[in-house]
């Protein structure tokens, strides 16, 4: 599997924090989101792949599918303090009705062993963009933080 | 900065008025003193003149002056509406409930 | 303060020590703080010092996904992070010393103010509910200037279900700071081996300022019942209101407006002209005036830490971006947004609070 690591950027709002993801394909961009999204709440490299998460989300639209993927990720850490640092998509369409089917790897969150960043409480739909441009994807979106 | 098209009402307050936007219902009235006025954000101003087209708006829609970007309604809003002819939105509320 | 960060849960990825059943959890919407103090956290005697009695009627637990559940099962009494904290604080300077002396308020006392909401449960109520309310748009017709304006009318059963979800959400959040202002009070009896009481821990106030409630005010020399939005904006009522408990009835209802790490927090009081002119409200803190990434580039190379233990502000943070992305530059200052509300008559300065420790999630 290629592994399109750091191919993210973190954007700067005021109060706010978002993440601007590229991938060859579009599952890539948002693959990418998602690791952006992980790396805002900790140094990912400190990750082990202990554990997998199966992560199903459908949408009717490419963008709701984004934001309710990432939703999906930050309900799993909330909740089961599961931080993943590698992702694999195994289904994906962004034709209607979007879904994406996808293993997390990753492991329980820890306390000293795992740098604390930031709380990032929510995805949302505030200028989010997913879109082909040339030959790449990109996806873009702002977390509520 | 200094966003075009707003009135200083008084010392602590300046006026979006209803022309400011296409399809505003009320006013809207921000409180900030010349000091603060210099910290508004172009896209906080736009968001309580957003809030100012919604249905069932009652009096102005106002800002506090620690007024800042937010979801959809600016942080630092206050907005009360009819319910009747009014709505609810949880932007108007935000993420962190309470 | 090292026992403070120990007993109050703090930071990304920390767990309460509240473990909630299902059908715990489901009293704790329905009853917010006097399922905490019933639980033990807290005395009877602080509900009338919060807002609402601490309680919002009208919250339905049948109306909550089961995500939300499940994300506030571990968080109730969790601090969080961000703009969240807990301060240990001492008055200097007194503004209105009748109104300081009704909250029991004096020069050179020691205060401690805590600020948090409804955590990951109250996120997934608005997560959830913004996608209800998407779909009600197209459903109603309703025309939007911006779509993160999703709305439903206020009849609608969207509406209604959102109203009660969040209520159930704010209660939450009374929940929540009763049990951390129950912790911090037995940290400070660990530490000076004195009972709250003898210490004088009693509440002042604890109020909402991301809510939506239905309340009566007067428009044209009308009395109507409306629904009052206050997004990051806290509610101000005048002496004399309803809503107030016996004990502020001659002087108003106290508000808190938390100021940055190293600055100051306010209290003042609510007046007339807030409920002729902003339906009740005020400001509810100092405003960022940085991003968190300017903060943090601006931070590079400084220790926020020491600069805050020069200052004799002794800071416990889980995360050292946290303390960069917080620190006081990246606010604005709470002196010039509080003379602002102060000057426009809708609220009283009473009381300015200076930090003297923090714990920052």
């Amino acid at each position: 599997m290629l592994l399109f690591n750091m191919t993210f950027e973190v954007l700067d709002i005021s109060g706010d924090a978002g993440i601007r993801a590229y991938g060859k394909r579009c599952e890539d961009a948002f693959m990418n989101t998602g690791l952006g999204m992980y790396s805002l709440m900790t140094d990912i490299d400190g990750v082990l792949e202990s554990q997998e998460k199966d992560v199903e989300v459908r949408s009717d639209s490419a963008e709701g599918l984004l934001v309710g993927f990432l939703n999906e990720l930050i309900f799993q850490f909330d909740t089961y303090g599961f931080i993943g640092r590698r992702m694999e998509v195994t289904a994906f369409s962004i034709q209607p009705s979007a879904y994406i089917k996808a293993k997390v790897y990753g492991e329980e969150f820890e306390i000293g062993r795992h740098e604390q960043r930031l709380l990032v409480k929510a995805a949302t739909y505030h200028n989010i963009k997913v879109e082909r441009i040339n030959d790449e994807w990109k996806a873009e979106v702002i977390f509520d933080i | 900065m200094t966003i075009e098209g707003l009135k200083r009402i008084d010392e602590n307050r300046i006026e979006i008025p209803k022309d400011y936007k296409a399809g505003m219902k009320t006013n809207g009235i921000i409180f900030v003193d010349s000091a603060l006025e210099k910290a508004l954000e172009a896209g906080s101003v736009a968001q309580v003149a957003n809030v100012a087209t919604l249905p069932g708006i009652v009096g102005s829609s106002l800002a506090m002056p620690d007024i800042h970007t937010g979801y959809g309604f600016a942080i630092g809003g206050v907005a009360a509406f009819d319910l009747k002819e009014g709505i609810i939105s949880p932007g108007g509320v935000g993420y962190d409930i309470n | 303060m090292e026992v403070l960060h120990s007993e109050i849960p703090s930071g990304v990825g920390s767990k309460g020590k509240i473990r909630l059943g299902p059908e715990s959890e489901r009293k704790l919407l329905l009853k917010g703080a006097r399922w905490a103090v019933e639980e033990g956290y807290g005395d009877i005697s602080d509900l009338e010092r919060i807002e609402s009695g601490g309680c919002i009627e009208g919250a339905n637990p049948d109306l909550i996904s089961q995500k939300a559940y499940e994300r506030g099962r571990a968080q109730q009494g969790t601090l969080g992070s961000g703009n969240h904290f807990l301060e240990i604080q001492y008055v200097d300077e007194i503004y209105d010393e009748k109104s300081a002396n009704a909250l029991g308020l004096f020069e050179g006392q020691v205060t401690v103010m805590i600020h948090t909401g409804s955590r990951g449960f109250g996120h997934q109520v608005c997560t959830d509910f913004l996608e209800v309310m998407e779909r009600a748009v197209k459903k109603y017709n309703i025309e939007l200037p911006d779509k993160e304006l999703a709305c439903a009318p206020f009849n609608s059963s969207e509406a209604q279900d959102y109203l009660a979800a969040m209520r159930a959400a704010a209660n939450y959040a009374w929940a929540n700071r009763q049990c951390i202002m129950h912790w911090t009070r037995e940290a400070f009896l660990r530490v000076f081996m004195a009972a709250p009481k003898e210490l004088g821990m009693s509440l002042i106030y604890d109020v909402a300022h991301n809510i939506a409630k239905i309340e009566e005010h007067v428009v044209h020399g009308k009395k109507m019942k409306l629904i009052v939005h206050r997004k990051g904006a806290t509610r101000a009522f005048p002496p004399g209101h309803l809503e107030l408990p016996d004990i502020y009835k001659h002087i108003g209802q106290p508000v808190l407006i938390p100021g940055d790490m190293g600055r100051a927090s306010v209290v003042l009081i609510g007046t007339e002209k807030a409920m002729s002119e902003t339906f009740g409200s005020t400001c509810h803190g100092a405003g960022r005036v940085m991003s968190r990434h300017q903060a943090i580039r601006q931070a590079k190379g400084r220790s926020i830490y020491r600069e805050m233990e020069d200052k004799g502000i002794i800071v416990r943070s889980a995360g050292r971006e946290t303390l960069a992305e917080e620190m006081s530059e990246a606010y604005k200052d709470i002196a010039n947004v509080v003379d602002v509300v102060h000057n426009a008559g809708i609220s009283k300065k009473v009381a300015r609070l200076r930090p003297m420790g923090v714990v920052k999630g």
